[in-house]
């Protein structure tokens, strides 16, 4: 019944939506030529600060109420209906931004640019998710993040999928966060939110190609349970790693484990740490071995990553807006179109500013993707290590419990567990 | 207290202090505004620019009017 409700609730909003994408402009507004001046466009007052405050007043009561839900009341029912509020609230009446996904963005950019004034509800946005997960565990995935919602919502008929590639489809967030974080650090552009694929849903518009893989992923998710969540979102990285430092963290059974196997397949999300015979334990001198073997090549895959991103740095500038025009002017191309001058060079050519100095800062830009791409490079290569180490590794438990780094705290599991405990 | 448990609150320690860190430097650091905002990216194609309060938003709004101005 829940699920029927949730499916036609979606389509109602979808179908509105239909309406937006087939209002898009297909054609540009016409340039005139004629001495004609558009007339200014009259926007309205800036968005009240009081807003702001009580937006971080929600968030704080939605993250304290979520947390309570799942570690004292462990409540599948009150997540579900909190993921709805989620939606509702940080979706579409806020329009999705700003979002804790994306503040991560903005934090970057105010740590490596003094100048850039970052104002404190985006502070409030990223640090406060970040720091309920070291205490609770992922309880911002499971109820307050308005893009999990969406998809937990379309989570119907969960496959499960190979654990290898669970692992290997996984070290995509880390890769998509040491972009962002390159990407923002130079101030260059914040690709998590040009590339949200939820955003166009939350405010009625966006471009048809937005929409496309928004749906797609949608529709993916409803075999693969929160595709974006797993193996795309980079700030669910971040809260990956935090969350295996969680004081307190939602536990399947309520009492001791009797290994009856009814958990087992419940997680849609492959998050559930199954036990170990003790049997197939392996000698002491193999770990060993393997181990001092793992030690040589995670540096030795840091520095081949770090060599190997610094030598794509000058096709990672080329995003920069700088870089560009400056590589436009030099080549004085219009990126294929050499019939025609690049509107970019026009403008330029009209602003009066020098070109050395454009060139010097596309040069000074092109630098720091250099250093950059070394510590991207660096970053991702430790990653493959640790994923290889963690493939490796072995360890013996006697119960089934949550992975603490992928579990999302859905709380699903735990109507599963016949183990109840008395009052 | 277990040896895995230690860690494990030591590392949990370091996150908390190191998360404090970061919002104390962004919260109480002496900004060093200008007038113009050099990270127009982020509001050029904001589609909620028009509705937006925060600061270099607003400087955004400002210089897109000073311009239309100059050139109409």
């Amino acid at each position: 019944m829940k699920k029927k409700l949730s499916i036609i609730f979606l389509l109602i909003i979808f179908s509105i939506q239909i309406y937006n994408v087939i209002a898009i402009q297909r054609f540009p507004k016409p340039e005139f030529e004629s001495g004609h001046t558009q007339p200014p466009t009259l926007t309205p007052d800036p968005r009240s600060q009081a807003l702001d405050i009580l937006d971080v007043f929600v968030l704080v009561a939605a993250l304290s109420i979520v947390s309570w839900l799942i570690i004292k009341k462990r409540s599948r029912k009150g997540v579900f209906w909190m993921s709805i509020f989620a939606v509702l609230y940080f979706g579409f009446f806020r329009e999705g931004c700003v979002c804790s996904v994306g503040s991560l963005q903005n934090v970057t950019l105010a740590l490596f640019n003094p100048e850039y004034n970052i104002p404190l509800t985006v502070i409030a946005f990223f640090i406060l998710p970040l720091v309920y997960t070291l205490f609770f565990g992922r309880t911002f995935c499971a109820g307050v993040c308005p893009l999990g919602a969406i998809q937990d919502i379309f989570a119907l008929h969960p496959i499960s999928i190979k654990s290898w590639l669970e692992k290997v489809l996984g070290v995509i967030p880390f890769i998509y966060l040491g972009l962002a974080v390159l990407y923002s650090a130079t101030g260059t552009d914040f690709i998590v939110c040009r590339y949200d694929p939820f955003i166009g849903f939350f405010r009625f518009e966006g471009t048809f190609m937005m929409f496309v893989i928004g749906g797609l992923l949608l529709l993916i998710g409803v075999f693969i349970s929160r595709p974006y969540c797993r193996f795309l979102c980079p700030y669910g990285a971040l809260l990956n790693l935090i969350s295996r430092f969680s004081k307190k963290h939602i536990t399947i059974t309520p009492a001791e484990c009797i290994n009856c196997r009814l958990c087992e397949d419940s997680c849609p999300f492959e998050a559930i740490n199954k036990p170990v015979i003790l049997k197939h334990k392996e000698e002491k001198s193999i770990a060993s071995r393997r181990f001092v073997l793992l030690g040589i090549i995670i540096p030795l895959l840091i520095l081949i990553g770090g060599f190997t991103g610094s030598q794509f740095h000058e096709n990672l500038a080329i995003v920069n807006s700088k870089v560009r025009l400056a590589k436009e002017l030099l080549n004085n191309t219009n990126y294929g179109e050499t019939d025609q001058e690049a509107f970019e060079i026009t403008a330029f050519n009209s602003s009066n500013q020098s070109k050395e100095d454009l060139y010097n800062e596309a040069a000074s830009i092109t630098h720091q993707f250099y250093i950059g791409g070394w510590i991207l490079g660096g970053f991702i290569g430790l990653v493959f290590g640790l994923t290889l180490l963690s493939l490796s590794v072995f360890r013996y438990r006697k119960d089934y419990t949550p992975n603490k780094g992928t579990c999302l705290s859905c709380t699903r599991c735990v109507d599963y567990c016949p183990v109840k405990v008395n009052e | 207290m277990k040896r895995r448990q230690f860690l494990i609150s030591i590392g949990r320690g370091t996150i908390l202090t190191s998360l404090a860190a970061v919002s104390g430097i962004l919260v109480f650091r002496d900004s060093k505004n200008t007038d113009k905002c050099t990270f127009d990216f982020i509001c050029k194609d904001c589609r909620k620019i028009k509705s937006c309060g925060q600061p270099e938003a607003i400087i955004f709004k400002r210089n897109k009017e000073r311009k239309s101005v100059s050139n109409g």
